[in-house]
């Protein structure tokens, strides 16, 4: 992953491009609407323009940002636990609970997460809560793969062996042992994850699932300016500016914590 | 080979009857019965006409919803296994007509767009591998990282703000001439490129760094034969099963692009069918989703073990 390098060096600039005018647009209100000034162009007044309803496009981006940022690490949260959570009990039970899980997890990865999160969508209807439940209970996998394999291989190393001839429990040499060398090795996929949700949960908004109007979130933003993309386009374009630099900053994130695994598993690299 | 191939093939057949389970369970799960929906839907078409209980029992009847829901779904497999997949509850056709009409359209946007990303992933790792240049390297870098991280739809608005609303040089949607479909290949191309560079790349410098390159090097073998006969077979290991998942994303992309360009395609019926409650043409959609997904991963599979003696012979990955 060292072809993130020049995207690390520009990591400092990317954040306060991102927090300066998200600070100041969480001081305005997204909602609220004045027909005067609809559709007006990035200017002084509004500085990165109004959409149809006259509403501040920078107070509904830093408003969506707290909404795709929070919803994101939900997903996150729910996926890394969980995949954690399989990963271990595959690798401790082993056998036949191992092989159930592994074809769990291969279907699941067989079907595009976009399309499992319109099967949950069919049942859930908009909302945050089927959001996080759908990209969050199909994004699990990955975590448990790693989790499995390391928890494998680390079964064979002298200090578990060690920590079990000393009369440690399997649960005390699991949360002990186990876990403390298994969750570096999730931290690079958890950043990797939370920018692939923000698209995600971006792409679902856009389609119309998922976050509804009037809350701004910036996948439904650029689909209700749709109708304006001749005449406004800074309307569906600088959200998506947003959307594009804060997956940078966290594919860069994800390249910095990748490079710290190196660690208690020297040249085995998670199969 | 043969317990291999057996294996896959289970997976396949169970991925694909886990997704329909899985749609049709949450399908009627749905609030609401579905007689009435139905009922409101096609026969009285008012939302809040108030319809009478002894016809929604009549329509639970006729349409096998009164059955226990793993019956229903037992019936609906066993209809498509012989190609009847029901009838569309918004169009009252039947929905495997309907579904190949969409896949006219869809097939030939996500083959063009598959094959432009895999030419232009060809064509990008040659340049960066033969230029040696490190400034041609970290362009080709930044560019395929830029598009992983640039969403399909948003890459899809600039491009119609762009080439179709500013210079007028192409259809803003549409599918009905080639210039068409420009627009929407582009998008769906550009959002495999990246993953693709940097697997392809990375599986080279892995295939490169094996003794045995040394070997075949030391014996004399130009550097033409090196790679099309050691470096090529095994970078391509890892990086043809890796396609079927990105076939997956493709998918999700079509959904997406087919909404953005208004194109009649796979995803936007499925999208069409979400949006107006049409249970028989969603789980349609779905199926045959899932029946693609798993049967480019099983095309990948049996393309690996083809390349790797160590899984046709049964040995090494289970």
């Amino acid at each position: 992953m060292t072809r993130l390098r020049h995207l690390s060096a520009a990591r400092p600039a990317l954040v306060v491009l991102l927090a300066l005018p998200i600070a100041y647009g969480l001081t305005l209100d997204p909602i609220e609407a004045s027909l005067r000034n609809s559709l007006q162009p990035p200017g002084w007044a509004f500085p990165l323009g109004t959409d149809q309803l006259g509403r501040d496009i920078l107070a509904r981006i830093a408003h969506g940002f707290l909404i795709d940022v929070g919803l994101s690490s939900a997903i996150v949260a729910l996926s890394f636990v969980l995949g954690l959570a399989t990963g271990l009990v595959a690798a401790e039970l082993s056998g036949r609970v191992d092989q159930a899980l592994s074809l769990v997890m291969d279907v699941l990865t067989a079907l595009p997460q976009i399309v499992i999160a319109l099967i949950f969508a069919v049942h859930l209807s908009g909302g945050a809560l089927p959001l996080v439940l759908a990209l969050g209970l199909t994004g699990w996998v990955k975590y448990a793969r790693i989790a499995r394999a390391a928890a494998f291989s680390l079964r064979e190393r002298e200090f578990v062996t060690a920590a079990r001839a000393a009369g440690g429990g399997s649960s005390y040499v699991l949360i002990r042992h186990i876990v403390p060398q298994v969750l570096p090795l999730l931290a690079g996929l958890a950043a990797l994850q939370f920018g692939h949700s923000i698209l995600n949960i971006a792409a679902l908004g856009f389609l119309g699932i998922g976050i509804q109007p009037p809350t701004p979130e910036w996948g439904a933003m650029i689909a209700e300016a749709r109708p304006y993309f001749a005449r406004a386009p800074w309307l569906a374009i600088v959200p998506g500016m947003f959307l594009f630099a804060l997956t940078m900053l966290a594919l860069s994130f994800a390249r910095s914590l990748a490079a710290h695994r190196a660690g208690p598993l020297p040249g085995r690299a998670p199969a | 080979m043969a317990a291999y191939v057996l294996r896959r093939l289970m997976l396949a057949l169970v991925t694909v009857l886990a997704a329909t389970l899985l749609t049709y369970v949450l399908l009627r799960l749905v609030p609401g019965e579905p007689a009435r929906a139905i009922l409101t839907r096609i026969f009285v078409q008012d939302q809040a006409a108030t319809v009478s209980s002894a016809d929604v029992a009549r329509i639970a009847e006729r349409y096998g919803l009164d059955a226990p829901i793993l019956l229903q779904y037992g019936r609906w497999l066993s209809g498509a296994l012989t190609g009847d997949l029901g009838v569309s509850i918004r169009t009252g056709r039947p929905v495997l007509t309907e579904l190949c009409w969409r896949l006219s359209a869809t097939l030939p946007l996500a083959a063009l767009a598959t094959l432009s990303a895999l030419a232009l992933t060809f064509a990008s790792v040659a340049l960066k591998r033969r230029a040696r240049s490190g400034r041609v390297a970290a362009v080709i870098d930044t560019f395929a990282i830029g598009t992983i991280a640039l969403p399909s739809f948003y890459l899809g608005v600039v491009l119609v703000i762009l080439f179709a609303l500013k210079l007028d040089w192409l259809p803003v949607s549409g599918f009905s001439s080639w210039a068409h479909l420009v627009l929407p290949v582009t998008v769906l191309a550009l959002g495999q490129f990246g993953f693709n560079v940097i697997l392809l790349d990375d599986a080279l410098n892995e295939a490169y760094a094996a003794p045995h390159i040394a070997t075949a090097r030391a014996k004399g073998l130009d550097e033409h034969a090196v790679f099309a006969r050691h470096a090529l077979p095994n970078a391509l290991v890892p990086f043809i099963p890796y396609l079927a998942l990105q076939f997956a994303f493709l998918i999700g992309g079509v959904v997406v692009v087919e909404r953005l360009f208004t194109i009649p395609g796979l995803g936007a019926y499925l999208m069409d069918a979400l949006d107006s409650h049409d249970g028989p043409a969603f789980l349609g959609a779905i199926a045959v989703i899932a029946l693609a997904v798993a049967l480019a991963n099983l095309i990948a599979d049996l393309v690996v073990a083809r390349l790797d003696p160590r899984i046709r012979l049964g040995r090494g990955r289970a």
